[in-house]
């Protein structure tokens, strides 16, 4: 096994010899040592993408981040929508040199509160992320992960120390899902939930819907249960339109009819916040207050249209909502 | 051999191939997720990187493999590990249970 390697970022823990990439395509063994060949060099660099088009909806709210992505990806979803870049080699596509200083200064320039770890698979360019994060929080600003959260614990600990909020894309609530559709499996991405909510980060879930793959009530039904018990009934949770995409361009979208009963299945499992996404659907996007039914924050796509949230209240009736406001 | 004796070989075999068949592909998928490295056109990595199209940043969190140490020895990314866990665990982030599975030397079991 002389100058093997065994990387131990995420659950596949690629064991590799000389001259041999991970399954990720971006970490290789060079000469014995386990290399990252993509830091700072994004493909994606967007200087003032919305935070709702993450989505966090309960997140400084309104404002803009800096979006940075690699290729590189340790999950293959059929569904992809980013396949151009999470499925593809580095050395195939050319990158812009971005060190996390610049990616820091870019969001100082455009005064933009937050960066966000985004597109493809900011696991797989962990230690980017990790030194830009640091690097951010020294001056202020704020940082966004938007993962599968396919990560063994240790490394997932290191990304928290210096993420304040997360999207996570929780495929759908079945192992064989995982397994059949995107070449992993679910419990670590549960586990990964569990533990980014216990170290802070404030956390939303999204879940993108399928049709005849994961649009099964019941599994949406225990898949909210999971998520008011084991994270918290005011974890946000975005329920996601599906377009035909990478290899699955045989699927229609998902009918906005669909959607809207997952969200009423989601409310009546006790979830407080639950949104519809990648289409408009009347309120779908809104924040509605729990106890008094009141829209706190009314949106339109990624727009804000009305505001009502006072220090981090409802303004009608006063109740705290959950979240990150300033 | 009668017809039926034939008709039921013929049954067995057949349900013996079709079994065969689908543990083979279970198996070969088993292969898919659980060695997925595959080899690197190593000259032109090296031309990317001459160029400043890659980077040769050290990773983290990886172990060489050693055929003496069968659970690989001391490296750089296991001890970076085990000070993070420590910092944690003496933060509060993580219970002593939790910490327990990074820290097997120093005799706690989940």
């Amino acid at each position: 096994m002389s100058g093997w390697v065994k990387c131990k970022l995420c659950p596949r823990e690629c064991q590799l010899p000389p001259g041999h990439r991970g399954d990720c395509r971006v970490r290789i063994n060079y000469e014995g040592r386990l290399i990252s060949l993509v830091y700072g060099k994004p493909v994606s660099a967007n200087a003032r993408d919305p935070v709702e088009k993450k989505p966090v909806y309960h997140f400084l709210p309104g404002t803009r981040c800096v979006s940075i992505a690699t290729v590189g990806c340790n999950l293959h979803c059929k569904f992809c929508q980013n396949h151009t870049i999470s499925q593809v080699n580095p050395e195939d596509l050319e990158p812009f040199d971005l060190p996390p200083e610049q990616v820091v200064a870019a969001a100082r320039r455009h005064q933009c509160p937050s960066i966000a770890y985004t597109y493809s698979e900011p696991i797989v360019f962990f230690e980017y992320t990790r030194d830009t994060q640091a690097l951010a929080h020294q001056q202020g600003i704020k940082n966004i992960l938007v993962t599968a959260g396919y990560i063994n614990e240790a490394p997932l600990i290191e990304l928290c120390r210096h993420a304040d909020a997360a999207n996570l894309d929780l495929k759908a609530f079945s192992n064989d899902y995982y397994r059949e559709l995107c070449a992993g499996t679910l419990e670590p991405v549960l586990k990964a939930l569990e533990l980014m909510v216990r170290l802070g980060v404030w956390v939303e879930v999204t879940n993108l819907i399928v049709p005849t793959l994961n649009d099964d009530m019941e599994m949406i039904s225990r898949m909210c249960d999971w998520i008011a018990e084991k994270l918290g009934p005011e974890v946000p949770l975005h329920f996601s339109r599906f377009s035909p995409m990478y290899q699955l361009t045989q699927l229609p979208p998902t009918p906005a009819d669909t959607l809207v009963r997952a969200r009423e299945t989601a409310l009546s499992r006790g979830l407080k916040h639950v949104y519809v996404g990648n289409i408009l659907v009347p309120g779908g996007g809104d924040t509605i207050c729990p106890d008094c039914g009141k829209i706190v924050i009314a949106r339109r796509g990624y727009a804000i249209t009305a505001m009502k949230l006072e220090d981090g209240a409802c303004g009608s009736c006063g109740r705290k909502i959950a979240g990150v406001w300033k | 051999m009668s017809r039926d004796d034939r008709k039921f070989i013929g049954a067995l075999a057949l349900t013996a191939a079709l079994a065969g068949a689908l543990i083979f592909s279970m198996q070969a998928r088993e292969r898919e997720l659980e060695t997925p490295a595959s080899a690197l056109d190593l000259s032109r990595i090296e031309l990317e990187l001459r160029a400043g199209r890659l980077s040769l940043h050290p990773a983290a969190f990886w172990e060489p493999m050693d055929e003496s140490h069968p659970s690989g020895p001391a490296s750089s990314g296991v001890s970076y590990d085990q000070r993070l866990i420590r910092g944690q665990l003496s933060r509060g982030a993580l219970s002593a249970h939790e910490a327990a599975h990074w820290l097997p030397m120093e005799g706690v079991r989940p």
